[in-house]
């Protein structure tokens, strides 16, 4: 029944006994072949697939990528930053820790959405090692305004003022908020550009960050 | 990379947008393509529903699949479950969701599946070529290293561009099989089967400048050899002989 309904497409180029009417693609060239000749041509084929593939393994030096760059597979750009409650903390004294990077400020709408639900999974995780860094845009916001805002929710997690932009410029910053989930090794495992992010969203790729560490 | 529009207080994911007008470009190409049938096993309208259907099963599926990996991500707030965000989906069973629903679709409607997968190829090849324009928007999908004049300068190096190579590539195939499309007897499977083929040979060959992707024991790539093993089983489905028709 099925093939009763089919039919030629526009009725032309038709296919009959097995060779084409048309010739010059490459496909309609194969379609015009022969059976043996096809199958020549396709074990050829697969087995030129079959060297360039061997030939093209990446070596080990090709397999870490040794730069910074605020993108999934490189190294987390360094930075030290002051805290609200006035210390420092610098992103490669964390080595070994599993850390979310959220770049925030207190007038993004969406920031001020995601952040308790950071707080939750912070406090699921993070006897497990996890840590949050949450680096407000202070250069776009205020100490003032952060504060309010941080003390309105309670917030356990470091809380850093990027006063000078360093981490804006670092990061390439295009919009806020802008989230990094970076592994125990320093690397940037996802980029997430925009928000609010869902718990489930947080608390799955902080368990893949948390078994990627083990 | 531009992976953000921002259009005033509204920022918008330029890599979904893509998407999206792939979708919209690629159904109505399939559209097209079935109203081109003298015979039409499927109407246009139908096109369009019956891509939805799927689409809605595969979203289901993909996201029923996060969520039996994740069981206890989803503890803090279970109404995640119904959240809109993307990255709550398992890419692997929402395939295995849009397969099956395809399949059961095409039952009911007494459908072949090789019409259903000729008709809808001309929607993966158009997706195909965005989902590269999405990865060049995001950044994803970078290159390695390299020496090349044409070289972009990207992450603190000069990099193979290859989400440039992999759009061109999938462009190049989507015009060529729909310039070409006459030349096939639609039902057949056999213009699914040339995309696959075309599809998966450039990705065996493409693959190779990207720095990022699975990387199996050995340096092997395994975007690479899952590509080759498609391109086998394509090659194997085109060399049966063609089923001659009666009409």
């Amino acid at each position: 029944m099925g093939l009763q309904l089919i039919s030629d497409v526009r009725g032309g180029g038709a296919i009959r006994n097995g060779k084409n009417t048309r010739a010059g693609l490459i496909i309609l060239v194969m379609f015009g072949l022969t059976e043996r000749h096809f199958n020549l041509l396709a074990m050829g084929m697969l087995l030129l697939g079959g060297i360039w593939i061997a030939a093209s393994r990446l070596a080990p030096s090709d397999l870490a990528q040794a730069q910074a760059a605020p993108q999934t597979g490189f190294l987390a750009p360094q930075f030290t930053l002051e805290t609200l409650s006035g210390e420092n903390i610098t992103l490669a004294d964390l080595r070994g820790h599993p850390i979310l990077i959220n770049l925030w400020a207190s007038w993004c709408l969406p920031c001020r959405a995601e952040m308790p639900a950071i707080q939750r999974v912070y406090d699921r995780y993070r006897d497990q090692g996890f840590t949050v860094l949450a680096v407000n845009m202070t250069l776009q916001d205020s100490r003032k305004a952060a504060e309010d805002f941080v003390n309105e929710f309670g917030f356990t997690f470091p809380i850093l003022l990027d006063v000078d932009g360093q981490v804006a410029s670092l990061y390439r910053l295009r919009a806020l908020p802008s989230s990094y989930f970076v592994d125990a090794y320093g690397y940037i495992q996802e980029v997430v550009i925009g928000g609010p992010m869902d718990e489930a969203l947080l608390a799955s790729r902080v368990e893949q960050l948390l078994e990627a560490s083990q | 990379m531009f992976p953000i529009l921002q259009i005033g207080s509204i920022a918008i994911q330029v890599p979904g947008l893509i998407l999206l007008a792939g979708l919209w470009v690629g159904l109505t190409l399939s559209e097209r393509l079935a109203g081109e049938t003298k015979r039409q096993p499927m109407r246009p309208g139908e096109v369009s529903n019956l891509a939805l259907l799927i689409l809605l099963a595969g979203a289901l599926g993909a996201r029923l699949g996060y969520v039996l990996r994740f069981p206890s991500a989803f503890e803090l707030n279970p109404w995640n479950v119904l959240s809109l965000n993307p990255g709550l989906l398992d890419p692997w069973m929402g395939l295995t969701a849009v397969i099956v629903a395809a399949t059961v679709l095409a039952e009911r409607k007494a459908l072949p599946a090789r019409i259903l997968v000729d008709i809808f190829t001309p929607m993966l090849a158009v997706l195909s070529a965005a989902w590269f324009l999405s990865s060049l928007a995001s950044g994803n999908g970078y290159g390695l290293p390299t020496a090349l004049p044409w070289a972009v300068d990207l992450f603190g190096a000069g990099r193979h561009p290859t989400q440039i190579y992999d759009t061109l590539a999938a462009v190049l195939i989507l015009v060529t099989l729909w310039w070409q499309r006459g030349s096939f007897r639609l039902g057949e499977g056999r213009l699914f089967f040339v995309f696959l083929a075309f599809t998966s040979a450039s990705r065996v060959f493409l693959e190779a400048f990207h720095a990022a992707g699975a990387v199996l024991p050995g340096g092997w790539r395994a975007n690479q050899i899952l590509a080759w093993l498609v391109f086998a089983l394509s090659l194997w489905v085109l060399q049966k002989p063609r089923k001659t028709q009666g009409t």
